[in-house]
């Protein structure tokens, strides 16, 4: 296995006079999952929707397994932040409308495989409802199960929960890791660092069109030594500031390094979100350190941010 | 025969007719409307800019003008046709431009993402077009197509003047003979008010109907 399975190869697009992929190399292991992250406007979506095929390119191509995949091709399936069902069905219906006219499945047989679907991501007892009837974190569930039904061989989230309280956003993002568990190849935009730093292999850091970091997510976010980055990756330690801290932070510039080390607080025993981010619901037991686990390469850590 | 019973016979004639050449020309405006509003929609900027000119033009001569100029101005152009078949042919024409018309602003109102999801999960645009999109926004457009409707309805009298038999041909027949105008453009008013109201009352249930299928709901 030399040649990646997913190899972007400087993908350009440029609308009118703005450049908005601006000649970004992406290649992307079997099983493997990034993170990609940046500011809003970074071109996050437009890389993803590139990869899909749905957006067309000025310049670079896509290669999945050596060829050009097209949009319904079953090579790439995509989980959008608006979750995109379809209203006038249920949750079944969504799932099952593909089984039956693209895969060709008799009626009984795609409500079937639809419901083993919504099983896979906690829904059975729902699959009669429409999306007006559920949840957003249920609807983009739905989402989910609707795209693994068709098998694709790599899955790309946009932003799949940020239109969701974050009650919601957990039970989203444990689906997510549940897929990650199975091997399943991801491209993963999200603002979610924890949850980025704890389930992505690799993370790639996106502004003005380009690609400024890629590497292993932990020495993404460990070093991040581009200035943007840093500065990027602190905005997300001053929404968590109001963390207990009982010790005094010894670096002037807390930046990521500190965000970094709040990722590596040991995984509340579910796993969630909250627990990801070092963030634990109750009032952390002994007191809660920042910057404990940084000078300890033994301290301990998440165990799915190890893999 | 009294003007009544002339009356009530003329638009025994006359309304069969009349309400088969509308419920024709709104089938075949509403099929070609489906149709002109997928094109605008999904084909390029050509057949959007060529299907747009055709539109316009259609919405921009009075419907009496239309009826003319196929009718009477047809035979030039080797287009012979009798007065009902040029009657339904261009009111169909005329169905059809203003029925695109809310067709189109109803694909515009689904969010790009049904479609891109629809694509990526490997459905074909016209599987995409009957069973996402058409569905999504029969609700919507329910309300405008019956609207429109109702419009043609009365539309259809304008087909008198190419001399098809329909109901104000007919009715408007027995007035000249009798002179009894009143009462003869009361009854014509009175056949097509039954008609419009038919029509409302049917739309409402179709509406319930599509709810039903298309939200769960009563
Ligand atoms: N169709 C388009 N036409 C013009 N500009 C666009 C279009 N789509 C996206 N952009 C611009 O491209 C940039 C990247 O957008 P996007 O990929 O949505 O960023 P992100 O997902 O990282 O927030 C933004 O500046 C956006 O305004
Ligand atoms: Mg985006």
């Amino acid at each position: 296995m030399t040649t990646p399975f997913l190899q972007a190869e400087k993908l350009e697009r440029r609308v009118g006079d703005t450049q908005i992929l601006a000649g970004i190399d992406l290649s992307v292991n079997k099983g493997e999952v990034v993170g990609l992250i940046g500011p809003s406007g970074s071109g996050k979506s437009s890389l993803l929707r590139a990869i899909a095929g749905l957006d067309p390119l000025t310049g670079g191509r896509v290669l999945v397994e050596g060829r050009t995949p097209t949009p319904g091709d079953g090579t790439i399936g995509m989980v959008f932040q608006q979750f995109n069902l379809w209203p006038h069905l249920t949750a079944g219906e969504n799932v099952a409308l593909a089984l039956r006219l693209v895969r060709k499945m008799p009626r009984a047989e795609a409500t079937e495989r639809a419901r083993a679907m919504l099983d896979r991501v906690g829904l059975l007892k729902l699959a009669d409802r429409r999306p007006a009837q559920l949840s957003g974190g249920q609807q983009q569930r739905v989402a989910i199960a609707r795209t693994l039904a068709m098998e694709p061989r790599l899955i790309l989230f946009d932003e799949p929960t940020a239109s969701l309280d974050p009650e919601l956003t957990t039970e989203v993002l444990d689906v997510i890791r549940g897929l990650a568990e199975t091997g399943m190849t991801m491209l993963v935009v999200s603002h979610e660092m924890g949850f980025v730093a704890s389930v992505a292999s690799r993370a790639a850091f996106l502004d003005h069109g380009r690609v400024l970091v890629d590497g292993p997510a932990k020495a993404v976010f460990r070093d991040a030594e581009e200035p943007r980055l840093r500065r990027f990756l602190s905005t997300y330690l001053q929404r968590v500031a109001w963390a207990p801290d009982p010790e005094p932070v010894p670096a002037a510039d807390p930046g990521p390094l500190a965000t970094f080390a709040l990722l590596q607080q040991p995984a509340a025993p579910e796993g969630s979100t909250m627990s990801l981010l070092g963030l634990p619901p109750a009032a952390p037991p002994g007191g809660f350190s920042l910057l404990d686990s940084m000078g300890d390469p033994a301290a301990p850590k998440s165990p799915k941010a190890d893999g | 025969m009294s003007v009544v019973s002339e009356t009530l016979w003329a638009v025994a004639r006359g309304l069969p007719l009349t309400v088969g050449i509308w419920l024709a020309s709104v089938a075949t405006g509403l099929l070609v409307g489906v149709l002109v509003a997928c094109a605008r929609h999904f084909g390029g900027w050509v057949v959007n800019a060529a299907l747009a000119t055709l539109v316009e033009v259609v919405r921009g001569v009075p419907f009496v003008v239309q009826a003319f100029l196929l009718y009477y101005g047809g035979p030039f152009i080797g287009l012979d046709l009798t007065p009902v078949v040029a009657g339904w042919l261009a009111l169909s024409v005329y169905a059809a431009a203003y029925f695109s018309e809310v067709f189109r602003a109803g694909f515009r109102a689904i969010p790009a993402g049904h479609t891109e999801a629809a694509r990526l999960l490997g459905l074909k645009t016209n599987q995409t077009i009957t069973r996402i999109l058409l569905p999504e926004m029969a609700l919507s457009v329910l309300p405008a197509l019956a609207n429109l409707a109702v419009i043609l309805i009365k539309e259809t009298a304008i087909l008198s003047i190419i001399t098809v038999p329909e109901l104000t041909f007919t009715v408007s027949g027995v007035g000249s003979a009798t002179f009894a105008f009143a009462q003869t453009m009361a009854a014509l008013a009175l056949s097509y008010w039954l008609l419009v109201e038919l029509t409302a009352w049917a739309a409402r249930r179709l509406e319930r109907g599509i709810a039903r299928a298309t939200l769960g709901t009563a």
